[in-house]
């Protein structure tokens, strides 16, 4: 009997689950709503692509002829292109296009020239409007744009960004192909491209310039694919969004709706990358960090690199290319010149090598860690953040003191402040890393404030880093950097960037205003070695208060303002426009209490080019800083207007100007009259009932059930 | 001590269940009534104020239906989490005085019961933190859509509100796909 029982029961409790499918299939077919009559009333469309970290799709602005206006109402597939259309009832419709992107890079010695061509292909039969938003390195100085229809090319003209828009749409209105390219953050561009015809295709070059990195003995470049989903925070406000805008801008951003990105990684968009590859001297241990490459070598230090496999990838995780001198010994100074006119660009890589050896030991330090553990974290990125937190905890003496910060759209300390990292105190520290969860939004404001906040008395007899672990998913970079530059007093700030393409934009600005240090760790195998470098400039500050000068006679502006803090390992990179070329450098700054001051003698100098665009580029980089931190109104009319100076000058793409091409012919046919149509947004309907109910049914069936065996027992 | 026998346990988790069936609309009226004093504290002194303290979501406008003695606090945002204590507003939608659908969603057992009374012609106001005056809005269209095979549209141009629950609202069991949409217009002044 026991056992009929409790078979009973089980089927009830299990069959609760099937419950809910059967009446609710039940509740539709009571509903009478016949199949036709919801089609009747509405189009049927699907579901939208769920949100996803990846790169961004391209939305397409549809703009109809007048021929095509009867109304369409199905979702049409269009597989030859690799791209997905949806037809909406309403006559507009969105369209996610597959974009081919070819990279070519020309790496010569230290200078990185990137050619970036987008190819817009339109497989509708409408004249349409294509948006693309795509990541460019930081330090990217962007001088040049073509637009090519089919063997013709445009070259783009630099103008202010608004006399550049202007131009763009008027060109757009009168059906004449055209092209504009902004920037929305320094790392952060947008090509719009018009009048696409049925079938067509545009394609858009952009070109940049960067500088290669250097660490140690290992040079690299850095291609980013990839745009994150970015947390806004801040109240919406009600001004006009951009054309496929999947965010409102909020009053602390209020451009959110151009940076914040719709990602769908089922979109198919393949990028080609051959680099010509030429260092100018030998080299060994050539790699890709996260892509297989093929090298193909053509004369003594000449290489062509492209992708293995079948040469092309989806953008989905950053590209970087690393390589390593075979001569073990480590110059102190390298520099590069250029002449241009009157002027010289001189390009300096030091790292004055510190003639004592520092007592590590001797300097206790007070270790604030700020971890993201917000939901774009989620997956291997919160893994690596945990293992390096707890590899750094676990390197802390027992002299130090440190403090955990846990942050998502709140933030949890481990201590109140600042504790000693005694083993008791270190194992809390390694417990709590293990605890976090990603989930919530990026809000690292109040953790930053809370870290400057907690600074006590105790704290200068230590020198303080910060060390802050995030993917950076944030679009209100301006008003984290203000917090850091007005609060850093003497704290170092470190900055960790996480994941497949973090925003390395406000991680290496955080770090260059905390004179730290910037880390990329970009998979879980990684954590490991990049932490154990990060560890040797945290533990070992070489030289702060930097200074470099020259020669009296000669007049030098520099590119960017400070020179940063110059740490064991690193070379630092700095341009300065010159009137004569000097014949030795002076450095000199301090090291640890005590002056440094060495002057190292030019022996060597190597002639590149484009040094002037990177000159320019840290200029406006230098200007645009001073602009963020301002907020006397004249005052950033004025650097505005410097940066435009600069910007037209050099022909570059700053958040002030920007280039545009217009074809003159025009192409769309004049009786084929524009119209635009706003583009539709569907959003899922979340579900809006409760279990109430239903649980109180199964509530009252459980105790009549009850009843029922108690009845049975006393028979 | 007396065995437990299956009888208790079955009664015991009958009252389980029963207890947590009538916590969620116990739940729902307490939260409006927090979030309620919340607002009226951040609207008389301009700043956010949590209805409790560790609240994770913020109110954006207020629903005043008179006819149905209704004053619902919308909270930001519309995930189960936040559903669980008051109508949400969708993050991609409009806000009142924007040219842009605005689409808030609400249970049909607690907070939007009541739209199951409502009729076209109705009319309600809609106030924002910041604004003293409402923003009136009259019911035009009432629709039952399937929400397996239709999304909510969001139109870019227009001045609308869409209230959606689920439907039907007598239905015992949740997650059925229909969901009840009403469209209402901004009355001109």
């Amino acid at each position: 009997m026991n056992n009929l029982l409790i078979t009973l029961v089980v089927l009830t409790i299990s069959a609760s689950g099937y419950f809910f499918i059967t009446v609710s299939k039940a509740g539709l077919d009571n509903n009478s709503l016949s199949e036709n009559e919801v089609k009747d009333q509405f189009t049927k469309v699907p579901d939208l692509p769920s949100i996803s970290t990846g790169s961004e799709p391209v939305l397409i602005k549809s703009v109809r002829t007048n021929q095509d206006n009867e109304k369409q109402s199905q979702h049409s597939k269009v597989d030859d292109f690799g791209s997905i259309t949806y037809q909406l009832s309403d006559s507009s419709f969105m369209t996610q296009l597959a974009l081919d992107t070819d990279v070519k890079m020309s790496i010569n010695g230290v200078v990185n020239r990137v050619r970036l061509e987008q190819t817009f292909t339109n497989p509708t039969n409408d004249w349409v409007e294509g948006v693309y938003r795509f990541p460019v390195p930081e330090d990217a100085a962007v001088d040049q744009m073509k637009m090519k229809i089919g063997d013709r090319t445009i070259i783009g003209k630099i103008q202010e960004v608004e006399q550049a828009r202007k131009t763009y749409n008027k060109a757009k209105a009168l059906g004449q192909k055209t092209a504009l390219v902004e920037s929305q953050r320094p790392n952060l561009f947008t090509t719009n491209v018009a009048n696409i015809p049925p079938g067509g295709t545009i394609k858009v070059a952009i070109e940049y310039q960067q500088t290669v990195q250097r660490d140690q003995n290992q040079f690299s470049v850095r291609f980013p694919m990839v745009i994150g989903d970015r947390f806004t925070p801040g109240r919406d406000i009600s001004t006009p969004v951009s054309p496929g805008a999947v965010a409102s801008n909020t009053h602390l951003v209020k451009d959110a709706s151009q940076v914040v990105s719709l990602t769908d990684n089922r979109v198919d968009r393949p990028v080609k990358i051959n680099i010509d590859f030429n260092p100018g001297f030998a080299v060994s241990q050539v790699n890709g960090s996260y892509h297989d490459i093929y090298v193909q070598n053509q004369d003594d230090h000449r290489k062509t690199i492209h992708l293995a496999k079948d040469q092309s990838v989806q953008a989905d995780r950053d590209f970087e290319l690393t390589w390593t001198t075979t001569s073990k010994e480590e110059s102190e100074l390298a520099v590069f010149t250029q002449k241009k006119g009157e002027d010289h660009y001189v390009l300096l890589m030091a790292k004055p090598a510190v003639q004592n050896e520092l007592d590590h030991d001797s300097i206790p330090r007070e270790v604030i860690f700020i971890i993201d553990s917000s939901g774009s974290m989620d997956g291997s990125s919160m893994e690596q953040a945990r293992k390096a937190l707890k590899q750094a905890i676990h390197r802390l003496k027992a002299t130090d003191r440190f403090n955990v910060i846990d942050f998502d759209d709140r933030f949890t300390p481990l201590f109140k402040e600042a504790m000693p990292a005694i083993k008791l105190n270190k194992k809390r520290g390694v417990n709590f890393a293990n605890r976090l969860d990603a989930n919530g939004g990026t809000m690292p404001l109040n953790a930053i404030q809370f870290a400057f906040g907690s600074r006590d008395r105790k704290s200068e007899r230590y020198l303080r880093q910060i060390v802050f672990l995030t993917d950076g998913q944030v679009s209100n970079e301006q008003q984290i950097l203000r917090e850091v530059k007005s609060n850093i007093q003497q704290d170092r700030f470190f900055s960790i960037g996480i994941g497949s393409a973090p925003n390395s934009f406000l991680m290496k600005k955080l770090a260059q205003y905390g004179k730290g240090a910037f880390t990329y760790i970009g998979k879980v195998a990684e954590v490991e070695s990049k932490m154990t470098e990060l560890f040797k400039k945290l533990e070992s500050p070489v030289l702060i208060n930097n200074k470099v000068t020259f020669a009296n006679h000669i007049y030098a502006e520099q590119g960017g303002l400070m020179v940063p803090d110059i740490y064991d390992s690193q070379y630092v990179s700095l341009i300065y426009k010159m009137d004569s070329l000097p014949k030795e450098v002076t450095f000199s700054g301090l090291e640890l209490n005590k002056s440094f001051s060495k002057t190292i003698s030019i022996n060597n100098k190597f002639n590149a080019v484009g040094l002037d665009v990177l000159w320019a580029k840290r200029r406006i980089e230098n200007l645009m800083d001073e602009y963020i931190n301002t907020s006397d109104s004249k005052k950033r009319a004025d650097i505005k207007d410097r940066i435009i100076k600069l910007g037209l000058e050099n022909h570059l793409v700053t958040k002030f100007t920007a280039l545009v091409a217009v074809d003159v012919t025009p192409s769309r046919p004049g009786d084929e009259t524009l119209v635009s149509k706003p583009v539709a947004k569907k959003v899922k309907a979340p579900n809006t009932a409760t279990n109430s109910e239903l649980s109180i049914l199964v509530g009252l069936l459980l105790l009549i059930i009850s009843v029922f065996v108690r009845r049975l027992r006393t028979k | 001590m007396k065995k437990l026998t299956i009888g208790h346990i079955v009664f015991i988790l009958g009252a389980v269940f029963i207890l947590y069936g009538a916590y969620i609309p116990v739940k729902a009226k307490v939260a409006q009534y927090l979030i309620h004093q919340s607002w009226n504290e951040s609207r008389s002194s301009g700043e956010d104020v949590k209805p409790w303290d560790w609240a994770d979501m913020h109110p954006v406008m207020q629903l005043s239906f008179a006819k149905y003695q209704q004053e619902l606090i919308v909270l930001e945002g519309d995930t189960g989490n936040v559903l669980a204590f008051g109508p949400g507003h969708n993050l991609q939608s409009g806000l009142p005085g924007q040219d842009r659908t605005i689409m808030i969603s609400g249970h049909r057992d607690t907070h939007f019961e009541f739209l199951k009374d409502v009729v076209i012609g109705d009319q309600f106001e809609v106030n924002l933190r910041e604004e003293n005056q409402p923003f009136k809005y009259q019911i035009e269209n009432i629709k039952i859509i399937n929400s397996d095979t239709q999304d909510i549209e969001i139109n870019e141009e227009e001045n609308q509100i869409k209230l959606i629950t689920c439907y039907p609202f007598d239905s015992a069991v949740s997650g059925g796909p229909l969901r009840y949409v009403l469209t209402a217009k901004k009355v001109k002044k």
